[in-house]
């Protein structure tokens, strides 16, 4: 939310003054009662104000509104949706193989919020791919999991994953109705984070849900050749040249270097591959990703999914 | 009560402050607030999530969500056009829509394709702010809003569907 910066200079004087004079008339009560009401509604200090003075950001100061170089770039730069990203490999005709999906026993043991937001995005995509394979109790058990690690990352504070578990488990049985609670829950938490400037969260998660997809879909690729795949593969460098760039329009994006590193490499092997396909050779474009990219995506899983 | 004076004659925020103090302690000075309560609530519910969410949900319809944003129009600054860029992928359908509002100006909306062809604009649209399309190649397409008379006010939204 964002305050009119003169209506909320008038609450915040109007308030002080209030105070001060110990009005006790009825209408000073009712005024003050009201200006109350009206700063928890629009916060005594204006949201983004505080947020540049905290994070330090470039901001583009215009007219009344101050946004920061992050929240510009987010509404420039849309990522695309995972669980879309999971639908589209499916219908390439990518099978469902148990053990490919991530431990959720060890889901607990992240405890860096980093890994911590990158974990949850890794559990949410084998949600995905769990529930699009009519897999539901895996899905179950992957939706434990992010729950597990929204609530140490706090994001109990903008929604309750809670119920979200209820609903989901009330319609194990139907796995259209479980698509359409993951799109929901998918939809509010992507709101609330942009409403809340949790940047951090919203991009390290798609990482986390991004490198997560690409493994299930590479590795599957590697045991059942398949062209279409390859190339939706190839198409992935799309999202993560926005990821990259998202990623170093963060506050501090060194804490975020090697990730960073990893996903560079990863684009250009894509990008090579794309020409590749391109070209219309694609065995050569696939003897070309086994080699290269393959490894490259489970060497950052590997790194993702490490407790450090 | 005590009568105030205006330092400056220039700044409106004093001016409502020196009104307000003096005025008898009568309902006025609270409806003042009220009014003022109003405006407050009026332009923080402009662009949030509760509002946005409830949007999208309507407008996608039978379309699962993709993605959507959401900024104050005055955060674009003097821009009178704004480019964003989503991905689409080749043979997938989606459903664009603008869910911008609030502001007094007119806007036209467009979406282009990934070689920057105007693919639609609601200038000569039927459907109002809404555009179904499936992606003939993978590519940035983009989403555009242009402000044909000077406003800063109100808030810039959308909403991405597929099928």
């Amino acid at each position: 939310m964002t305050s009119h910066p003169f209506l909320h200079r008038c609450c915040c004087w109007y308030l002080s003054n209030a105070v001060y004079q110990r009005r006790s008339s009825r209408a000073g009560i009712m005024g003050t009662m009201l200006v109350v009401a009206s700063l928890v509604l629009g916060g005594c200090q204006d949201k983004d104000d505080t947020q540049n003075a905290q994070a330090g950001q470039d901001t583009s100061v215009v007219s009344e509104t101050v946004i920061t170089k992050a929240e510009t770039q987010d509404f420039l730069h849309s990522l695309p949706n995972t669980l879309h990203l999971a639908r589209m490999f499916k219908r390439t005709g990518m099978p469902y193989v148990t053990g490919l999906v991530h431990n959720t026993k060890v889901a607990q043991s992240y405890v860096d919020p980093t890994a911590q937001a990158i974990n949850l995005g890794i559990y949410s995509a084998d949600m995905g791919y769990a529930v699009l394979h009519n897999q539901n109790q895996e899905a179950l058990k992957s939706l434990k999991a992010v729950k597990i690690l929204a609530d140490a990352l706090q994001l109990n504070v903008l929604y309750d994953a809670g119920p979200w578990l209820g609903k989901f488990e009330r319609n194990l049985n139907n796995s259209d109705s479980v698509l359409a609670i993951m799109a929901q829950l998918q939809m509010q938490s992507d709101l609330l984070l942009r409403d809340n400037a949790r940047y951090d969260v919203l991009y390290l998660s798609f990482a986390g849900a991004y490198a997560e997809s690409l493994f299930l879909a590479t590795q599957l690729e590697k045991n059942h050749p398949n062209p279409a795949l390859i190339k939706r593969i190839s198409e992935q460098q799309l999202a993560l040249g926005k990821l990259i760039l998202l990623i170093e329009g963060l506050d501090d994006p060194e804490r975020y270097m090697i990730l960073l590193t990893d996903m560079k490499a990863i684009q250009d092997m894509m990008l090579k591959l794309d020409v590749g396909l391109a070209e219309k050779k694609p065995e050569k474009a696939r003897q070309m990703a086994l080699k290269e990219l393959y490894p490259k995506v489970e060497t950052l899983r590997k790194r993702l999914v490490a407790q450090s | 009560m005590l009568a105030q004076r205006l330092t400056s004659p220039f700044d409106p925020a004093e001016r409502l402050q020196v009104m307000i103090l003096n005025l008898k302690p009568n309902f006025a000075s609270g409806l003042l607030v009220l009014l003022l309560l109003l405006l407050t609530y009026g332009t923080n519910a402009q662009c949030d999530e509760k509002r946005v969410r409830k949007l999208t949900t309507t407008h996608l319809g039978e379309y699962s969500y993709e993605t959507a944003s959401f900024r104050p129009l005055s955060g674009f600054g003097n821009s009178r056009s704004i480019d964003a860029v989503f991905i689409a992928y080749g043979d997938e359908k989606y459903r664009v829509v603008n869910l911008s509002h609030g502001h007094s100006g007119e806007m036209v909306f467009q979406i282009l394709d990934a070689k920057r062809n105007v693919i639609f604009s609601n200038e000569k649209s039927q459907s109002g702010d809404k555009h179904d399309f499936t992606a003939p190649t993978s590519g940035d397409y983009i989403i555009r809003f242009k402000y044909l008379t000077e406003t800063k006010d109100g808030c810039v939204a959308f909403a991405i569907g597929y099928k």
